[in-house]
């Protein structure tokens, strides 16, 4: 704020930052209305794989794509401190653990009677049937996780590659010009 | 309790969450990347040798994955071939780690964690095709190693990259043929389970699809294994690639594909089959052709690893002779396919030690041409003398196991009766002996930094490489002659010949074949 | 011309020769009668004589098990009639749960021979999977309960990719 003399640090607007980011009111408002129902209905796609068409590939492609939209609404930054990267390597990991941790319980439980990824011998206090589908719901959740955080971290990756050489640019043209 | 049954498959799971825990624990610490890799390539090892004792003495095991029968599951066999295949390829993923600690703390610091999770999962592929029994079940995993080793040789950065990307193109395409054929014959007999097929396919021989579907598999592994016409990636990719990427490149990663090509001709198409038209001859042509080119071109290289690299085609070659002739020798050492499995162990042992050399030099003193290494032989007497034992059993001295490999070779190519194949194994030993001569007068009888008359006179101090690099040399090129006088003697504790022999069983050839 | 140009006409070459080798023995697109939809041919023949009688009245004929046992198939257990000259197989199973044995086979007659077809795997998952995995879904019930394995492989390769784009393209941050 400028104060009456003159002095005093010149703040930006919130409009005056937003139109030098090169973000705009409309997507930003949109695209804030649309991202948490985007990432419901990834989590149905998932979950009703068994019912319909979907599955865990399906879903995790559509919720990683509401994280891609946060990114192109918002800019790399915010979405970066969103999604910290440690939180991206956890999820790549925890979803194939899931999957391949389904398939040893399996086998530990009923102590090596049944064979790997055979879904009947899974603790549950359903039916023999319901137990196979519930198996198959672990790890299509599994899949899911893993295909969503593989390809955030994917788009993450180059869309800083793109930021870092962006400000090269910026700066080797600067330092063209002060000299 | 879990029976050995489950180990085929546990072994694959434990290589797959050592992985993902890699990625993980890395995050806290780098340190742990390199221990959790090392100790479960360790306990692969000695899972591996449990399951090649049980399948020796007591049977094959053959599993069936989520519980279904086969053609509606998937199936899990691993009998004498798979199990020794199998050992082969953990003894060497084992020092390869052991080998990288301090190689990669050197070259790539910063990656040192993502470099050992993909370093899991490349040996995680190569074990799942190894122990499979279903042929989509191969081709995923065909997949997972090679994105694995794409990544890995580029790791460096630089013109790695582009040497990886050629390698890239080229191993998709024949990726991307591989499954063609693979839908060829599912489209034809409904069914993806190797037995399954061997069963259904015989009277179909004449069917235009299963003779394309053959030819599409020939091709597509060849690339991959980079028989001759095909080979154009491996010589950038070796000479870029980090040291024990190179050793597994060429001891592992191309003897993985030429597995995967006998384990197709053999068990899905059978002997029936190669026998009504003369494949495995015109087989035979092409790598005596590969042998000759490959030792030619290595004799006019000036780089250490690209002169390994050429030589790795010509020794290719030689398994593609040995499997090309397997169909028309008889006898009980050699006929079959006992050559061909012999040398994909020979050259595992004797190829990783040369490459790992080659690295160390490069850690040492970033020597890559070979007039460089001059007077290396007095500094670093014990990688040096590991150098000449590996090269003097390429060149065939006996009792060194390349000299079991051409003798085998050789009676194997009198007994089926065309001795232009005789002349091509000893002109190309001839060719082995110029260009790895070469390589030793430098290192042993040029003359180093010091002047010609300070030689003789002080004694130069020797400056080896760190003892965890040291000790996998040293333990490939002492294996190189000592197995030699184990395949010489057929000392039967190790059980070598009867893996041979039961493999020859198993798909009728040699000494077992059916006369009709 | 350039050289990726010749190359790229000759592999056109080689993949137009290999459509027209094989055109004449591809299955016709969308039959439903193909081998891997619905019967694929052993090729394994049968006098009819005294086999019929037996086919009949539900008992397995010796001839029918030496035949396919010479081809490395399994023996049946059990006879269905489905149509006058058309007898369903079922073998025995040996999985855990599902005890009741399953159509593998059928046997039809063709002049005065016994010709031996076998049923497609995908045929069990069509007819049986609702009931065995209780899920409406077929194609979900094959990648992930019958092939579950190859859905494992497959979300490593995409772990794989991963992984491969942050060891190259990542240069800064701790991984």
């Amino acid at each position: 704020m400028t104060k009456a003399d003159g002095t005093g640090t010149y703040q930006l607007t919130a409009e005056e930052r937003r139109v030098a980011a090169g973000r705009d009111l409309i997507i930003e408002v949109i695209a804030s209305l649309m991202i948490p129902l985007i990432q419901l209905f990834a989590l149905y796609v998932i979950i009703h794989g068994a019912l319909g068409a979907g599955g865990g590939f399906q879903g995790g492609v559509i919720l990683a794509s509401s994280f891609i939209l946060y990114v192109i609404a918002f800019g790399i930054t915010g979405a970066r401190k969103r999604l910290p990267e440690s939180w991206n390597t956890g999820l790549q990991s925890l979803g194939v653990y899931i999957y391949a941790g389904v398939g040893l319980v399996c086998i530990l439980v009923s102590l090596g009677f049944v064979q790997y990824l055979n879904y009947w011998a899974l603790p549950l206090p359903v039916a023999y049937e319901m137990r196979r589908a519930m198996g198959m719901d672990f790890v299509e959740i599994g899949i899911g996780i893993t295909v969503m955080a593989t390809m955030t971290s994917l788009f993450f990756d180059l869309a800083w590659k793109e930021k870092e050489e962006r400000k090269e640019v910026k700066e080797s043209n600067e330092g063209g010009e002060k000299k | 309790m879990i029976g050995i049954e489950h180990l085929p498959v546990l072994l694959i799971v434990l290589s797959l969450l050592a992985a993902f825990t890699i990625f993980v624990a890395g995050w806290f610490d780098k340190k742990f990347s390199w221990a959790i890799s090392f100790i479960t390539i360790l306990v692969q090892l000695v899972m591996s040798i449990f399951i090649l004792n049980h399948v020796l003495f007591t049977g094959k095991i053959d599993y069936w994955l989520s519980g279904w029968r086969p053609p509606w599951g998937i199936q899990v066999v691993v009998d004498t071939l798979n199990a020794y295949v199998l050992v082969v390829l953990l003894f060497l993923a084992l020092l390869s780690v052991m080998y990288s600690k301090r190689n990669i703390q050197h070259e790539l610091p910063e990656k040192v964690i993502t470099y050992y999770a993909v370093y899991q999962l490349l040996v995680t592929g190569l074990c799942g095709v190894t122990i499979t029994g279903d042929i989509f079940n191969m081709y995923v995993f065909v997949e997972i190693f090679s994105l694995a080793a794409y990544a890995l040789i580029a790791s460096r950065g630089g013109i790695a990259l582009k040497a990886s990307f050629v390698y890239l193109v080229m191993g998709s395409i024949g990726a991307c043929l591989f499954v063609l054929g693979i839908g060829f014959l599912y489209s034809v007999t409904g069914s993806l389970n190797m037995a399954d097929l061997a069963a259904i396919l015989p009277p179909l021989y004449g069917n235009k699809m299963v003779q394309a579907a053959f030819a599409l598999f020939v091709v597509g592994l060849s690339i991959k294994m980079a028989l001759f016409p095909l080979h154009t990636w491996l010589p950038d990719a070796h000479s870029f690639a980090p040291a024990e990427i190179s050793a597994m490149l060429s001891g592992i990663i191309i003897e993985v594909s030429t597995y995967a090509l006998i384990r197709l001709s053999f068990s899905v198409f059978t002997v029936n089959f190669l026998k009504l038209l003369p494949i495995y001859d015109l087989l035979a042509w092409i790598a005596a052709i590969a042998i000759i080119y490959g030792s030619v071109m290595a004799i006019a290289q000036l780089n250490l690893k690209r002169m390994l690299a050429y030589s790795s085609v010509s020794q290719m070659g030689y398994i593609m002779l040995a499997v090309g002739l397997s169909l028309s020798t008889k006898h009980l050492l050699w006929g079959g396919l006992t050559p061909a499995l012999m040398h994909i162990l020979n050259h595992a042992l004797m190829k990783g030690c040369l490459f790992m050399v080659a690295g160390a030099f490069i850690y040492k003193a970033d020597l890559w041409n070979i007039t460089d290494l001059r007077g290396l032989g007095r500094k670093m007497p014990w990688t040096c003398g590991a150098f000449t034992m590996a090269a003097i059993s390429m060149i065939g001295v006996p009792p060194s196991v390349g000299f079991v490999s051409k003798i085998y070779l050789i009676f194997a190519v009198v007994e089926a009766g065309n001795f232009l194949f005789m002349a091509v194994i000893l002109l190309s030993t001839l060719l082995n002996l110029v260009y790895f001569w070469r390589v030793i007068e430098t290192l042993y009888m040029k003359v180093g930094e010091a002047g010609p008359h300070h030689e003789y006179e002080k004694p130069v101090k020797t400056d080896e490489i760190p003892l965890l690099m040291l000790i996998p040399i040293l333990i490939l090129g002492s294996l190189c002659i000592v197995m030699g006088i184990i395949w010489l003697t057929e000392i039967p504790i190790i059980g070598a010949v009867p893996i041979m022999d039961s493999v020859n069983k198993l798909f009728e050839i040699g000494r077992y074949t059916v006369v009709p | 011309m350039k050289a990726e140009s010749i190359i790229g006409l000759l592999m056109v070459i080689l993949l137009t020769g290999l459509f027209f080798y094989i055109v004449e023995d591809v299955p016709p697109y969308g039959d439903p009668s193909s081998p891997a939809l619905q019967l694929v041919r052993l090729d394994i023949r049968v006098d009819a004589a005294g086999v019929e009688e037996e086919l009949n009245s539900g008992m397995i004929p010796a001839a029918l098990v030496e035949a396919l046992a010479a081809r490395n198939f399994v023996a049946p257990s059990e006879i269905e009639e489905v149509t006058a000259g058309e007898w369903d197989a079922k073998i025995d199973k040996g999985e855990f749960y599902y005890e009741e044995d399953e159509k593998y086979y059928r046997f039809k007659k063709e002049g005065n021979q016994i010709e031996v077809y076998r049923y497609a795997p995908v045929v069990r998952y069509l007819e049986k999977g609702l009931e065995e995995t209780d899920v409406p879904n077929i194609v979900t019930a094959v990648i992930v309960d019958y092939r579950a394995y190859d859905t494992l492989g497959e979300t490593t390769v995409i772990f794989t990719a991963g992984i491969s784009v942050i060891l190259l393209l990542r240069r800064r941050g701790k991984l």
